[in-house]
């Protein structure tokens, strides 16, 4: 078996695979998902197994106790790697809650889209960065324990507005986007889904309203709960909280700035 | 000692955050989430297993400075029943009525809030997280969000 062993964010894994090329293959995309935020580690460490069999034409992986059967091809096989990586670190991650939400910055705030895949977050997002916003992830918000929230600034992935099934990653250069390098405290929570022709009206949520809504989110919850639910929580009660469908992102995007604006900026001057 | 019919509020299996209007649960038995407004989270408390309900309205009443009656404080009780989040044994005031049918009976014009405990499962798996949902088989390989399959999209759903 050929091995790589990495950590990162405190978690411990293992690569192996009975073919040299794929299991660096496997590292290369661990490097690039994880965005080079991992360093080697001695296999004997690893608390965590990604396995890659070939079987005859065909591969087959493994994570942890996971068999998820035969892919019909290599490419297939690697892209679901990548995803299941990130969920994988995700999940076991140390003193870190991450959260499926797109994030931007604006004026040192963190502004969170707490969403599902398929949800239009990261269109949203794009759109919010080309308008200035700073740009921190389209799919994770990721919080310390003191309820701050890091960058996870990966590529952004859009549908192609003419093939829905098309999605590719945009360098995050494309943007002309600046990522903060330090932790944000989170200004606002936004619930948010794209409807056609739906209007931006917010309406508030409370805060415990706001963390029950973020749990199935929350990829530790289940793994460590308690600090899940004390994170969440402690982000809440320093955020704005509101929920409401929007129409196209080219438009709702100036209207979600011009409420952040003056829900958390200008509701503190005096 | 814990009457039976004097209701105990849970502890064991449960991650709680108290915040001043609300207090969130998480149930590691059920992974189970909860939101009680302040209301039930005011009733949840007084839940000490020696406390009767009678007890429970008057605590109620001295914090909110508000008259409150039993069924307000019953329609709470039941409510944390239903959710796992009173020991075993208590008596449900309102079985087999609906929470409409029930607040119909206790009235609008209640004084303190009506108490509400808002629930949401936790996905089963990691995987779970997020959708399954697809438009080709592309999609399943991208996003392994609690799918069965990471090659075929069957009616709008990564499965077999």
């Amino acid at each position: 078996m050929n091995r790589f062993a990495f950590e990162s964010y405190g978690v411990k894994v293992l690569i192996a695979s009975d073919s040299p090329e794929i299991a660096a293959e496997v590292f290369e995309i661990a490097k690039r998902t994880l965005l080079g935020r991992l360093v080697p580690i001695g296999p004997e460490s690893a608390e965590h197994f990604v396995t890659v069999k070939v079987i005859g034409d065909a591969v087959n992986l493994t994570v942890d106790d996971e068999d998820y059967g035969v892919a019909d091809s290599l490419e297939t096989l690697l892209k679901f790697v990548d995803a299941r990586i990130r969920l994988l670190v995700g999940e076991f991650a140390v003193d870190r809650v991450f959260l499926h939400a797109g994030v931007v910055a604006i004026r040192g705030k963190a502004v969170l889209f707490p969403a599902e895949s398929f949800h239009g977050k990261s269109t949203l997002v794009a759109e919010l960065v080309r308008r200035g916003a700073e740009y921190m992830s389209d799919e994770y918000a990721v919080f310390d324990p003191e309820g701050m929230v890091h960058s996870y600034p990966r590529p952004i992935s859009l549908r192609s507005r003419t093939d829905p099934a098309d999605y590719r990653s945009y360098p995050i250069e494309n943007f002309s986007a600046k990522v903060p390098a330090e932790r944000l405290p989170v200004g606002a929570i936004l619930f948010t889904q794209y409807r056609k022709s739906a209007r931006w009206r917010p309406t508030s949520l409370t805060a415990g309203e706001a963390v029950i809504r973020m749990i199935p989110g929350a990829l530790p919850i289940r793994v460590n709960p308690k600090l899940t639910l004390g994170v969440l929580n402690l982000a809440a009660q320093s955020a704005i909280i509101a929920q409401s469908l929007r129409g196209d992102a080219l438009i709702s995007s100036q209207k979600i700035i011009d409420f952040v604006d003056k829900s958390i900026f200008q509701a503190t001057i005096i | 000692m814990h009457n039976s019919r004097n209701p105990l509020a849970r502890k064991n299996g449960l991650v709680i955050q108290e915040n001043p209007d609300e207090v969130l649960v998480y149930d590691m038995n059920s992974n189970k989430a909860h939101c009680l407004n302040e209301t039930s989270a005011l009733v949840w408390r007084s839940c000490n297993g020696s406390n009767s309900v009678s007890d429970i309205v008057r605590e109620l009443e001295a914090n909110s400075g508000k008259p409150v009656t039993d069924d307000i404080v019953w329609l709470a009780i039941d409510q944390l029943n239903d959710n796992g989040l009173l020991e075993e044994g208590t008596t449900k005031r309102f079985a087999g009525q609906s929470r409409r049918d029930v607040i119909k009976k206790i009235g609008l014009a209640s004084m303190v809030a009506l108490p509400v405990v808002a629930s949401l499962v936790a996905p089963s798996s990691v995987l779970a997280v997020g959708s399954c949902a697809c438009t080709a088989p592309g999609n399943c390989a991208t996003v392994p969000a609690g799918c069965t399959s990471m090659v075929n999209c069957n009616m709008g759903t990564c499965a077999p």
